[in-house]
This record gives structure tokens, sequence and C-alpha cells, in this order.
């Protein structure tokens, strides 16, 4: 590989060939929808930082290694699912204040 | 395109740092490379290194396992200790408070275990022209060498291999020296002193014999003893620290210093620490002060109970750091023109 090209594909941070740091942005959004359960008042925060790790950076390469995306996969379910309750929570005080 | 990698055993961070970090390092085998993987919860990196660039791994043995297992002997003491005073001060125990009881011994007890079948633990350098990077990964001799079997084999397959009548030839060859008169600029001229062992023997039968002079007391106490315990102490303390001070840049065996230094330290901190917490309980419980000169009777409760305790706690700790000491001096023989002098040496010669 020439100087050029090596620092053209250090640029481009989904480049495996040059890329020598790698943030598991899977065990983010899983570590962030876990410990909305564990705070439940900041739980609406965590999901959406989840949700967000999980649309922005799902095909970015997560290791140099084989790295299965299941961790994406279980911390969409968990923020899916606190986030449905705090719509449910929404809707209920809502509706509530409009009746 | 990825890789494929093959895993070599080992997973690892060096000792100081293993309590601040979560990070570790993995092996890789690939065709071509070694790939080091630094990985912690939250992102890892990589370093690759061909075959062809890999110059030398060195293994080198340290004195790592020393230290774990001082610290979870001396874990292992203290709890016992504890459990000693809190049977002592409640007057006995239900079961269910021995299973707990047992429950913390057996957690040091498992890692010593542990940590004495994995075996000794060294640290490996791997050496390119460019750096020189620690393999932190292979902590023990045994993995290290099996590992660095495999990768012996890869780097012959791309180096080629170095046959015995090259390197025999190459050793032959004149090699011409010159002589500077004068050491590089930054480098020391260091001595190595040759040491016996009389001083380091003297100290660790000093904290062996503290060790059953505060099991004695576990039985009864009085306050002349006391007093001449206090000096035996004093005399010990010089002892080891001019042990230690003495050890530095000799012949001494790296595992005789390092113990020497843990049980300076051992000793200083059992004092100091149970002292203090034996004072606080003697004042709080004291009603009137006792007579130094009478001797006093053992009772399971208050006072006396937290004395028997404490020194419980001294003398298994003082027994186990002097007996292992002179476990380490074993073996040990200063030896002058083929004759063993051993412990009889004069003190220290000059090497350099």
């Amino acid at each position: 590989m020439c100087t050029a090209c090596l620092e053209n594909a250090a640029a481009d941070g989904d480049n495996r060939v040059a890329t020598q740091r790698y943030v598991h942005y899977d065990s983010l959004a899983l570590v962030f929808a876990v410990a909305g359960i564990l705070v439940i008042p900041f739980s609406f925060i965590t999901a959406c930082i989840s949700f967000y790790f999980i649309v922005r950076y799902w095909k970015k390469p997560l290791s140099i290694l084989p790295r299965k995306r299941w961790r994406y996969v279980v911390a969409g379910i968990i923020s899916l699912v606190t986030l449905g309750f705090w719509a449910v929570g929404f809707t209920s005080v809502v509706g509530g204040f409009l009746v | 395109m990825e890789a494929n990698y093959v895993r070599l055993p080992g997973r690892g961070k060096p000792l100081a740092i293993s309590l601040l970090s979560s990070e570790a390092q993995r092996l890789f085998l690939s065709d071509d490379h070694l790939l080091v993987l630094r990985q912690n919860r939250a992102e890892e990196s990589h370093k690759k290194f061909n075959y062809k660039d890999i110059q030398a791994v060195t293994v080198q043995s340290n004195s790592e396992l020393t230290w774990i297992l001082s610290f979870n002997a001396l874990l292992l003491a203290f709890i016992i200790g504890v459990g000693i005073i809190t049977i002592n001060a409640s007057g006995g125990t239900s079961p269910s408070g021995l299973i707990i009881w047992g429950f913390f011994i057996a957690i040091p007890l498992i890692f010593i275990a542990k940590n004495l079948i994995q075996g000794k633990t060294c640290s490996v350098r791997l050496h390119t022209a460019v750096q020189v990077l620690e393999l932190t990964s292979l902590r023990r001799i045994g993995q290290a060498r099996s590992s660095l079997e495999i990768l012996r084999q890869r780097i012959e397959a791309a180096q080629g291999q170095w046959q015995s009548e090259e390197m025999t030839a190459e050793s032959d060859e004149p090699v011409e020296v010159k002589a500077s008169g004068s050491l590089p600029r930054g480098i020391k001229k260091e001595t190595v002193k040759v040491l016996g062992v009389s001083n380091h023997r003297m100290a660790f039968v000093g904290v062996v014999l503290l060790g059953i002079t505060n099991s004695i007391n576990m039985l009864l106490s009085n306050g002349v003893k006391d007093a001449v315990d206090a000096l035996f102490l004093l005399v010990v303390i010089g002892f080891l620290f001019t042990s230690v001070i003495r050890q530095h840049n000799s012949t001494l065996p790296d595992r005789v210093k390092s113990w020497s230094w843990v049980t300076l330290v051992g000793v200083g901190i059992t004092y100091m620490m149970l002292m203090y917490v034996d004072s606080f309980v003697t004042a709080f419980n004291m009603d009137d002060p006792p007579d130094i000169f009478e001797i006093q009777s053992i009772s399971l409760s208050g006072t006396t109970a937290w004395h028997i305790g404490v020194s419980g706690i001294l003398g298994v700790t003082h027994l186990f750091l002097g007996a292992l000491g002179l476990l380490h001096l074993r073996g040990y023989k200063v030896v002058e023109e083929g004759v063993a002098i051993g412990e009889s040496s004069p003190g220290e010669t000059d090497l350099s």
C-alpha cells in the first residue's frame, strides 16, 4: 500500500485495513439500556441514548475480529420496552388531565 | 476481507494496573502476522506484527506470584483473626456463623490454590527493530512456553530455520572489540555485593520469635513481658531494616529480597493497625488502671478477649512471615573459588 492510500484509508473511519481502534457501540448501547432499568427516573434518557447508538452505528465495524450484533438486538428490545412503558404512562397521565 | 485468526491462550494485564483498569490483552495468530489485541468493555485497539519483523521474544521470571500469595496469606490471617475475635467476644458461634466464616476463609484459600496450580509468573516481551512490547496476556511460565512454541513455528515458517552449524560458524568468527576505557554516557557503574545470609537469618528468626511471644500473649498477659516484647520488636525491625538496605544490588535471590520487604512492611502494618485497635478497645473498657506485674487470667469477654484476638493475629502473621523467610533462605550459599562459605560470608565483597 502506498502512503497516500494509507492516509486516505485512515481518514475513512470505516476502513478495516487502517483502523487500529474500535469503539464497542453495541456494548455501550446495552449498558445504557440496562442502566435505565436500574435508574428508572432516567430510563427515558438512557433508552433514547441506547437507541441512538443502535441506529447511528449499526453498520460500523465493531472489531477486527468477527463480532455478532446480538448486543444491539438485546439493547434495542430493552429500549423499546422502556420507551413503551414511558409512552403508556405519558398517555394515561395526559388522558387523566383531559378527562 | 477478515483474516482467519487463531486465539492463543491467556488474557491478562499487569498486576499493578489490574485493580485500576478493565483493559486486558489477548493474542491471535494469523497466517502472516501476530495480532495483539487490547480490549476493555467499551473499546479495543490492536497492533499487528508480521512474523518476518519479530526479532526476539524474551521470557523473564518475576516475583508477582510471591506478592499475590503474600497478599492472600495476609488476608487469610486477617479473616481468621477477626473470626477468633468475634467468637471470643460473643462467647460462641452458631452453625450459620461458622458457615459464613468458612466461606470468607475459602476465598483467599481458593486464590492461593489457583495461583499455585498456575505456576510461576513471568513477563514476556516481544522485540522488533523499532519497539519492545510486553505481552501481558502471557503471565505464567508454563502458559508462555506452550504459546511461544506455537508462535515459534509460525516465525520459523516465515523467516526460515537457523541451522545449528550456522550458529557455530557465526560464534567462532573472531569479533573485534574496541575498548573505550569509559562507560557510555547515561550508564552508571553498578557494584554487585556478595552478601551472606546471616543478617537476614537473624531478622527472620527474630520475626518467628515475635510470633511465638505474641502467641504466648494469648494465654497470659504481663506488663513486664509486654515491655520486653516492645524492645525485642525494635531490635527485630532494626535487623529487617538493615537487611533491606544491604540487599540492594546484592547476589541474594530476588525472592529473598522481595520477602524481606514484605516482612518489614507486614510487621510494621500489623503492629500499627492491631495495636491501635487494641489500645482503643482497652481505653474504652478500662475502669481502673491494672497492675502491670499482675498476670491476668483469660476471660472470653470484654477487653481480654480483644487481647487474645489481637495477639492471635500478630502471632499467626509473624510466624508465617518469619518461617517463609527462613524457607526462602534455604539453599542459598555464597561460593568463593569453589568453596561454599555460606553463612560465614564476610559481609560484602566488591565484584565490580
